[in-house]
């Protein structure tokens, strides 16, 4: 037992799970509307876009803070959601190519714009591997002092816009007629979105941020009917996963935080999916034994009816 | 019950997606050489029964035979539903209809003149000559469906499978596919189509099978397309439902 | 040859490789799972790692290339319990493996020097080092074998299995009914896929390239309404991106992979600002609305 005390009184621990699960939380919440919108792989691009942003304000600014690099990041996420709806939009191009292509294209940028930061002599050259896998575990408390805020700032406006954004994922048409702008809910909602994704790179890093998005909102989609039980049952599992991940990774050796938090919200959302009450796989498939045997139950008993 | 004369034969087909049967303990006979109506309300389970007849979906129990006509076995042609494809792709009206010859062609060969030949030949059949090289974005509706018949045309099949042949199409789109199914009949062909408008039933085809997750009514369209069976079929739907 | 030539070689036949399958991938919408099959190969590296024990073993190559077609696998038999959407499959299966990876190889291999890195982010400059020798003579640069290879094997793959490739992308119900399986026809794509990936990530990157299989095809989707012309398209603008990232490299002293994707990128907004401005893209999207609407 006393392992555990001694974790739970750890600071770091303490930082690091607080952290971790606030971001769950908001990642669940506004995954949601991107998986219901079948947008859930727009995080994806718009992490990895996030490159050339991070790069470029620290080679502007000099300024290797969080605050600056984490603006650089928004206005690139920003860049990218907005080229890959116009090319959706005014090309032939699908959803899927206009993402890949963008996304990549900007990662590629960003490679660039990295190359030439290695040449100023002062910085060094853990940049590029933080941004992709995350570093949780040197997450500070003023990180988390701002993770929490912005995670507050965002739930509040999904509060306050909840009415328009749950016709707007269900049906945008019907959105369009009540007289909403769908301009602007879809780019408030992006904007949210991309806010979020932005918000957990430094944590998970630029690929698993993608699933800290998709993980629990699939996972509490199995769960819940309705948009107001998947939005809060997705907050519940994407925090879980942050504190799991973070406990995780605290108490074993060489455990990486954002994997490990990955992977618990990923063994969620197989769970569910395998074992939800309603729709999930077993169930499923014991209703379908059932099927069966009733089919041919009434087979032969209408059999025996007919002889 | 003479075989010869059948062109499928559905012996007790029940499919179901989970647990929900869609079609359920159906038994079926469709005449060879003549036009079969497929009817009955939305969720009747009609796409099923031709996708079904594909071999395209598992069957819980029962089975689907085509009798062989002349000790062979017959070739099915298939027209899809006008929206089940991405008209964006980049291929021409002609490369659509050669495709009907792919078939024969087997795996590995490259379809050669004669198979394009005989595509144009069908484009011409279907009045779409004109659109050869046209990519198939760039057609209306009506056109689009023509393409479809050319190429299920070109498959030179003893049975064609079609869902829904007359969605989305203009009048005259319509009278000349009409026409190019009736004359499929003279050559002895089958044909079996789902089809939506009750009133025009009668004058288009020979039989008419009514089902609604079992079957309702089979049989000779004077016989079996009587105001009884149809509110029987659609029951649970808008009686009428002309879609 | 020299070193210089050989990079612009790699560069060009790497790009042009991976264009190849991209233009099927593009049209059968799934353009992401380049993404997610570059991504979980890393996985496939590390576990044949752990099962030979050495990092130059081809015995890597084939476990990345057959955890890309798994990766596949995996999103479909998620995809097909209808339980959640296929984008939403393909974005918890791959974060999934790869950070099974990640973890993998910071508990088990930290002393094996296997470096992420390298793997997320090939360097294309010093591809010339790495030299195949047969018999003891020096015949070049092994990425040079390597990217010519793929490029060759995709090449061959399209040509005899045009007519098939194109019939499951088109209507995979007509290729069913006419006995050309859709499912072994997808697998073989995804299999070449997966290899042509696993060839380009030691040059490129993995990451990058996504950027040589999607860009160039989709920037071919928006010049050409036929696809072999799109296939060769593709394959021109993947190879014109390899010479001129490089170039572009050269001349500010940059990343060459990352300029490269970049020069993508500029091919694909240059080919979507030819489509929107000549109205040609625009007036068939309004066609394709009326079809939609007339249903």
């Amino acid at each position: 037992m006393n392992i555990f005390s001694d974790i739970f009184s750890d600071y770091t621990f303490g930082v690091v799970a607080l952290g971790s699960a606030a971001l769950g939380t908001v990642s669940g919440v506004l995954g949601s509307f991107a998986v219901l919108r079948k947008q859930s792989l727009l995080g994806d691009g718009v992490s990895h876009s996030a490159l050339p942003g991070v790069v470029a304000a620290f080679l502007l600014t000099g300024i290797k803070s969080s605050g600056t690099l984490l603006f650089g990041a928004l206005a690139a996420g920003l860049a990218a959601a907005f080229l890959i709806n116009f090319f959706v939009k005014r090309t032939k191009v699908k959803f899927d190519a206009a993402l890949a292509t963008v996304m990549s294209a900007f990662f590629g940028f960003g490679t660039v714009l990295l190359t030439c930061a290695q040449k100023i002599p002062d910085s060094t050259q853990a940049g590029l591997s933080a941004f992709i896998y995350g570093q949780a575990s040197s997450m500070l408390k003023s990180d988390v002092v701002l993770i929490i805020c912005c995670s507050a700032v965002l739930i509040t406006g999904v509060l306050i816009f909840w009415k328009e954004f749950k016709v707007f994922s269900f049906d945008k048409d019907f959105s369009v007629q009540l007289g909403y702008s769908e301009r602007f809910i879809s780019l408030l909602l992006t904007f949210m979105t991309v806010a979020a994704v932005i918000l957990g790179i430094q944590t998970v890093g630029v690929v698993l941020m993608s699933a800290m998005l998709i993980a629990p909102a699939a996972a509490a989609r199995q769960w819940s009917g309705s948009l107001s039980g998947t939005v809060v049952l997705a907050a519940v599992f994407g925090a879980f996963s942050g504190v799991i991940g973070s406990y995780a990774s605290a108490v074993s050796d060489d455990l990486p935080t954002g994997p490990a938090i990955v992977v618990a919200a990923s063994a969620i959302a197989v769970a569910s999916i395998l074992f939800a009450p309603k729709r999930g796989i077993v169930k499923r498939f014991i209703q379908r034994k059932e099927c069966r045997i009733r089919l041919t139950m009434q087979k032969n008993s209408g059999g025996e009816g007919r002889d | 019950m003479n075989d010869i004369n059948h062109a499928v034969e559905v012996t007790r087909l029940t499919v179901a997606y989970d647990s929900k049967p869609v079609l359920s303990d159906v038994d079926l006979e469709l005449p060879r050489g003549m036009l079969t109506a497929v009817m009955g309300p939305n969720g009747a389970g009609k796409t099923t029964l031709i996708k079904a007849m594909l071999g395209l979906i598992p069957k819980v129990e029962g089975q689907i035979s085509f009798p062989k006509i002349n000790g062979r076995k017959p070739c099915i042609g298939y027209v899809p539903q006008s929206e089940s494809v991405d008209w964006d792709f980049p291929v021409s009206v002609l490369d659509v209809v050669t495709m009907g010859c792919y078939g024969r062609l087997g795996w590995v060969r490259r379809p050669k003149r004669e198979d394009r030949e005989l595509a144009i030949q069908m484009l011409k059949k279907t009045g779409m000559e004109n659109f050869a090289n046209r990519q198939i974005s760039r057609l209306s509706g009506g056109q689009q469906q023509r393409a479809f018949i050319a190429r299920a045309l070109a498959q030179k099949a003893d049975i064609y499978l079609m869902d829904e042949p007359f969605k989305g199409v203009d009048k005259s789109t319509e009278r000349s596919i009409i026409e190019i199914l009736k004359e499929l009949r003279r050559e002895g062909k089958t044909v079996v189509a789902v089809h939506h408008d009750l009133s025009t039933v009668s004058d288009y085809f020979d039989w008419v099978t009514l089902i609604n997750i079992g079957v309702v009514a089979n049989g000779e369209v004077k016989k079996v397309f009587t105001d009884e069976n149809l509110s029987l079929t659609y029951r649970a739907a808008r009686v009428g439902g002309i879609s | 040859m020299g070193a210089e030539t050989e990079i612009q070689l790699i560069a060009a036949l790497t790009a042009a490789g991976c264009a190849i399958p991209g233009v099927f991938l593009v049209l059968r919408r799934m353009s992401m799972t380049s993404d997610s099959i570059t991504h979980t190969i890393l996985l496939g590296i590390v576990l044949a790692f752990f099962a030979v024990n050495d990092l130059s073993s081809p015995v890597l190559l084939f476990g990345a290339a057959l955890m890309g077609t798994v990766t596949v696998w995996l999103t479909e038999l998620l995809t097909k319990t209808r339980l959640v959407s296929e984008d939403s499959a393909t974005g918890i299966v791959f974060p999934l493996l790869f950070s099974i990876a990640v973890i993998l190889i910071t508990r088990y291999a930290g002393s094996a020097h296997l470096d992420t890195d390298s793997v997320l982010l090939g360097e294309l400059a010093f591809a010339p080092f790495d030299r195949m020798i047969v018999l003891g003579t020096d015949i070049g640069a092994k990425g040079l074998y390597i990217s010519g290879g793929l490029l060759a094997l995709n090449i061959i793959f399209v040509s005899v299995f045009f007519k098939e490739l194109t019939v499951v992308s088109f209507d995979p119900v007509l290729a069913a009914v006419m006995g050309f399986s859709p499912a072994v026809i997808h697998y073989s794509l995804m299999t070449a896929a997966s290899l042509t990936a696993v060839g380009a990530f030691e040059s490129v990157g993995s990451v990058l390239v996504t950027a040589f299989m999607i860009a160039p095809a989709a920037a071919a989707y928006l010049l050409t309404d036929d696809l072999k012309q799109m296939l060769v398209l593709a394959v021109l603008i993947g190879a014109s991106s390899g010479l001129l990232g490089y170039h572009t490299a050269m001349l500010f002293d940059v990343s060459i992979a990352g300029s490269m994707a970049c020069w993508t990128g500029i091919f694909f907004v240059a080919a979507a600002g030819f489509g929107i401005f000549s109205g040609k893209v625009k007036g068939r999207k309004i066609k394709g609305g009326n079809v939609i609407l007339k249903k």
